[in-house]
C-alpha cells in the first residue's frame, strides 16, 4: 500500500491531486541535488528539506499558494515546484528559501510533492529518483527541529500552536 | 420625560397655525425664512382612545403624531451669500459686517414675499451654533432685538438640527441616517435614544472646508460656491491620482489628503513656497499632464468614497434602510450619485434636498424652531447667546421645558459656553436702530 | 463553500480548507467608488487584517489562526473557531458569578494585550469574542475595522465600544464590565490614562469633543 498522501488541489473543481510523500534514508541527495541545479525537469516534483515543516498542512498552504501563482502568471521562481518551495519561506529571500527549505546534499530526509497526475504514477517515478524508504507522513513529527521551525519562522520561544504561527508567517509573505 | 403635557405648556393652544421667523448666519450665507406650521387637529379638541377629553393635557405621543402630520407650508426663504474674491476665504469679521449690511432688508424682503407681517409672526427662531462667533452674534443681535420689538419669544436653534429637520420634512425620510456635510461640519447622525447622536464625524477639519480651501490653492471662483466650481471641474477630470484616505471606524480625516493634494498642485500649477518644495519628491512621480480637473476629479472621488463609507457603517450598525444627506456640499450631485449607488448595493434608499435647502438657509432655522416651539420650548433672553461649539448631540428634540432632563443637559459645561468675542453689544443694538429707522417698511411693521 | 455572514463590506464563508476547518472572508467591490481607488484600498484592507490577526496571534493572543491570503480576489482563509460567542456564553451564564468573573478576567487580559501592541481593534462586541470549546480560551475574532495606534484617545474609544456593546445586550452587565476595566487597569502600562480618558468619552458618547 502506498504511504503517498493524496488529497485534491482546492482551486476550482478540485480535479488535480496533491500527492505528498516522505522518504527517510535517502541516500543520492547530492546527485538530486546537482540535477536541480542543471535545471533537470525530468525530477517534476518538489523536493523538500522536511526539518522545518511541522505538518503536510503547512506544505499544502504553500502548494495552493503556487498553484494560485501559476494560474494567475505571477510565478516568482521558476515553475510551480520551485515556488513550492520558495513558498515555505516566510521572507523573499529566494537564496534563503532554498537554503532552508529545499534539498542539500546532505538531506537524509525528503517530502516529495507532485501537483497533477495520478498517485500510481507519482509513486513510481519518485521510487525511480529518490534512493531511500519511503515513510509514513505521520513520521515527520521526528525529523521535525522544532528550534529551527522557531528561527526561521521568527517565532516567540512560547509560541503555543508552532503549525498555526509558521502558516500565518507563510501566508503574510510579501505582504509585510 | 413628562408622558404628557398641559395644554397651558403649549404655545399654540387656541390655535392650529403658527408662523416662525427664522435666522440663519453662521457662515457666509445669510439667510431669512418664514414657514407655516398647520396642525390637521388642534390639540385642545385630541380626544382620547375611550372618546373622552382629558381637559388641559396632551400626552406626548399624541403631540408629536400631530406635529409629525402637520402641513408645512415655506412662505419665503431668502439668502444673501458673502461672496470673497477667487482665492480668499471669508473672515468671520467681515462676514459679520456682510451679515449686519444685509439683513434687514432681507427680512423686510421675506415678510414681503410671505405676505405677513410681524404681528403674523408667532416666533423669532436664530440659529445659537455652532458656526462663527462674529456672524453668530450679528445675526443672533438682529433676532433678540426683533423679539423684544415685536414681543415675540425667541428660539434658539442647532444649526445641525436644522439641516436635518428640514431635510426629514422636504424628503419626506422618516428615520434615515443624515449625512451632514458642509463648509463646517462633516457628520453622520442618526437619532437614537432620544436625541440625534453622531456615529461617526471628521476628526480634523471638515469635507467642505478641506474642498473649499483647495479651491483657493487652484484659484476657482467662490462664486457661486468654490465646491460648485470642483464639481464642475472634476467633470471633465480624466486621471484618478492615488490621495491618502483614512477612514478609522466611522470617522474620517481630511487634513492629510489636504496638505498633499495642497502640495501637487502648489507645485504644478503655483508657486511652491520652500517648505512645499522640500516634501514634494513625489509629485515628480506623477503623470505629467495632470490637470487641475484631474485633482478636482481625484479629490472628490477620494473623499466622497470615505463619506459614503462611513455612512454605510453607520446605516449596518443600526441597521437603517434610508439615508438622507444635507448641508452644503450635500448639493454635489457625485456625491449624490455614489450614494445612491451605495444605497442600490443594499437595497436602501438615498434623499436629497437641492440647494435651496441644502446649503445654509433660513427655512431651516424657522422650521427646526418651529417644531420645538409647538413643544414648548423657547429660549428666555437672557439664554439667547450664541456658542460656536453646539454639539447635534446636545440637543434633546420634543424637549419638556420643566422636565430635569432639559435643564440637566442644557447645563452640561461644554454646551453653554457664550461667544463673548467681538464687538460690544451695545455698539450693535445702536447700528441696529439706525438701520432699522432707515428701513421704512420695517418701522412700519414694527410700529403695528 | 457555504455563505454563513453577509455584512456590509465582506461575505463569509465556511469550508474545509485541506482539511481545516476554516471560514473565507471576502471583500467585495464597493460600486461606488472608483474601480482603482476601490482596489487598491480593499487590496490594502485584507492585508491590514490579516497582519494584525497575526501580530495579536504572535504576542500570545487567541485569535483564528491565519492560513491564506488570496489577493486577487481579496479572501482571508482563516481557522474556524469551535465555540460559542461571549454574547451567548453570558445569556446563558448570567447567574453563574465565578463563571462572568471568570470571562471578565479573561476579556481584560486579552485587551490589555492587544493595546499594549497598539492594536486597535475597532468592533468589540460581545459577539467579536468567542470561548474555543476545545481550551476555554478567549478568542479574538472580526479584524476588519483594526488598525494601528498609540493614542490613549483611539484606545478608551475602544473600551468604549465594548461597554456600550455589553451594556446593550446584556442585563446588569455593569458590574461585569466594571470588573473587565479592573483586570485592564492591573494588566496595562497605560491602564491609569486609557481609563480616565475613557470616563471622558462616556460623557461626550463615543465621540471626541469639538469645544474649543
Amino acid at each position: 500500500m502506498s504511504l503517498t498522501q493524496s488529497q485534491p488541489l482546492q482551486l476550482h473543481d478540485q480535479a488535480t491531486q496533491v500527492h505528498v510523500a516522505l522518504w527517510i534514508n535517502v541516500s543520492n541527495a547530492s546527485e538530486l541535488h546537482q540535477r536541480l541545479l542543471g535545471g533537470d525537469t525530468t525530477v517534476n516534483c518538489a523536493l523538500i528539506n522536511p526539518e522545518a515543516v511541522v505538518d503536510p498542512f503547512q506544505v499544502m498552504v504553500a502548494v495552493h499558494r503556487a498553484a494560485e501563482a501559476l494560474e494567475q502568471q505571477q510565478l516568482r521562481t521558476r515553475n510551480i515546484y520551485s515556488e513550492i518551495v520558495y513558498n515555505l519561506s516566510p521572507n523573499k529571500s529566494i537564496k534563503e528559501a532554498f537554503t532552508r527549505f529545499g534539498l542539500n546534499p546532505t538531506c537524509k530526509t525528503i517530502l516529495a510533492v507532485r501537483v497533477g497526475g495520478s498517485q500510481e504514477a507519482f509513486d513510481n517515478e519518485v521510487g525511480a529518483t529518490i534512493v531511500g524508504e519511503p515513510a509514513a507522513l505521520e513520521r515527520l513529527s521526528s525529523v521535525t527541529s522544532l528550534d529551527k521551525v522557531r528561527q526561521y519562522y521568527k517565532l516567540p520561544a512560547n509560541t503555543s500552536n508552532i503549525l498555526n504561527a509558521a502558516v500565518g508567517a507563510m501566508a503574510l509573505k510579501g505582504y509585510t | 420625560m413628562a408622558a404628557e403635557y398641559t395644554l397651558s405648556q403649549l404655545p399654540n393652544r387656541s390655535r392650529r397655525t403658527i408662523i416662525a421667523l427664522g435666522l440663519e448666519g453662521s457662515a457666509n450665507k445669510l439667510g431669512v425664512g418664514i414657514v407655516r406650521h398647520t396642525l390637521q387637529t388642534p390639540l385642545d379638541q385630541h380626544q382620547n382612545a375611550d372618546n373622552t377629553r382629558v381637559a388641559n393635557t396632551v400626552p406626548i405621543q399624541v403631540l408629536a403624531e400631530a406635529i409629525s402630520r402637520q402641513q408645512v407650508e415655506v412662505l419665503a426663504n431668502i439668502r444673501h451669500t458673502y461672496i470673497t474674491p477667487p482665492g480668499q476665504g471669508f473672515l468671520p469679521k467681515d462676514t459679520a459686517v456682510h451679515h449686519r449690511q444685509h439683513i434687514l432688508p432681507l427680512i423686510s424682503q421675506a415678510l414681503a414675499e410671505a405676505q405677513v407681517t410681524p404681528a403674523d409672526i408667532d416666533a423669532i427662531c436664530f440659529t445659537k451654533g455652532p458656526g462663527m462667533g462674529g456672524p453668530l452674534v450679528s445675526v443672533a443681535m438682529v433676532a433678540r432685538t426683533l423679539a423684544l420689538l415685536w414681543n415675540r419669544p425667541l428660539v434658539g436653534v442647532n444649526h445641525c438640527i436644522g439641516h436635518i429637520e428640514m431635510g426629514r420634512q422636504i424628503t419626506g425620510a422618516t428615520n434615515p441616517v443624515v449625512l451632514y456635510v458642509s463648509g463646517g461640519n462633516t457628520q453622520v447622525i442618526a437619532y437614537a435614544q432620544n436625541r440625534y447622536r453622531i456615529f461617526g464625524e471628521a476628526l480634523d477639519i471638515a469635507v467642505g472646508n478641506c474642498l473649499d480651501r483647495f479651491a483657493r490653492i487652484i484659484n476657482l471662483p467662490n462664486d457661486p460656491s468654490p465646491g460648485y466650481n470642483i464639481e464642475q471641474y472634476a467633470k471633465r477630470g480624466k486621471q484618478l491620482i492615488e490621495l491618502p484616505y483614512t477612514v478609522k471606524g466611522m470617522d474620517v480625516s481630511f487634513s492629510g489628503i489636504l496638505s498633499y493634494i495642497q502640495t501637487i498642485a502648489k507645485v504644478r500649477f503655483g508657486s511652491p513656497d520652500r517648505a512645499t518644495i522640500a516634501g514634494c519628491n513625489f509629485v515628480e512621480e506623477l503623470p505629467t499632464d495632470l490637470t487641475p480637473e484631474d485633482l478636482c476629479f481625484s479629490l472628490q472621488e477620494t473623499v466622497f468614497a470615505m463619506l459614503v463609507e462611513i455612512t454605510e457603517r453607520a446605516m449596518a450598525h443600526i441597521g437603517s434602510q434610508e439615508v438622507l444627506v444635507v448641508g452644503g456640499v450635500g448639493c454635489n450631485l457625485r456625491l449624490q450619485e455614489m450614494m445612491g449607488e451605495m444605497a442600490r448595493q443594499r437595497q436602501a434608499k438615498v434623499f436629497a434636498t437641492d440647494e435651496r435647502f441644502c446649503i445654509d438657509n433660513g427655512i431651516m432655522i424657522a422650521h427646526a424652531g418651529a417644531l420645538a416651539y409647538q413643544t414648548g420650548f423657547t429660549t428666555p433672553l437672557k439664554d439667547s447667546t450664541v456658542t460656536q461649539r453646539f454639539r447635534t448631540d446636545d440637543v434633546t428634540p420634543l424637549a419638556v421645558p420643566t422636565s430635569n432632563q432639559v435643564r440637566r443637559g442644557s447645563t452640561k459645561k461644554h454646551v453653554t459656553k457664550p461667544y463673548r468675542g467681538g464687538s460690544s453689544n451695545d455698539h450693535i443694538v445702536a447700528k441696529l436702530r439706525k438701520l432699522s429707522a432707515t428701513k421704512r417698511d420695517l418701522v412700519v411693521a414694527v410700529s403695528k | 463553500m457555504q455563505l454563513i455572514q453577509q455584512g456590509a463590506e465582506a461575505k463569509v464563508y465556511a469550508l474545509t480548507f485541506y482539511g481545516k476547518e476554516a471560514i473565507a472572508k471576502e471583500r467585495f467591490p464597493k460600486t461606488y467608488r472608483h474601480p482603482v481607488l476601490d482596489k487598491k484600498l480593499t487590496a490594502r484592507r485584507v492585508i491590514q487584517e490579516a497582519r494584525c490577526l497575526y501580530r495579536c496571534q504572535q504576542a500570545g493572543i487567541d485569535t483564528p489562526a491565519l492560513y491564506y491570503i488570496d489577493s486577487n480576489r481579496n479572501i482571508i482563509y482563516m481557522e474556524r473557531i469551535q465555540g460559542c460567542t461571549v454574547k451567548q456564553y453570558l445569556l446563558n451564564q448570567t447567574d453563574d458569578k465565578a463563571a462572568c468573573d471568570g470571562i471578565a478576567e479573561k476579556i481584560g487580559t486579552t485587551l490589555a494585550t492587544l493595546h499594549a501592541l497598539d492594536i486597535i481593534h475597532g468592533d468589540l462586541t460581545t459577539s467579536n469574542l468567542y470561548i474555543r470549546e476545545s481550551t476555554n480560551s478567549l478568542v479574538l475574532i472580526d479584524f476588519g475595522l483594526s488598525f494601528i495606534s498609540n493614542l490613549v484617545e483611539d484606545k478608551a474609544v475602544d473600551l468604549y465600544v465594548l461597554e456600550r456593546a455589553f451594556l446593550s445586550t446584556h442585563p446588569n452587565s455593569q458590574a461585569l464590565f466594571d470588573k473587565i476595566i479592573q483586570v485592564y487597569l492591573k494588566r496595562s502600562t497605560t491602564g491609569k490614562q486609557v481609563y480616565a480618558r475613557l470616563e471622558d468619552v462616556r460623557l461626550r458618547g463615543r465621540k471626541k469633543s469639538m469645544v474649543g
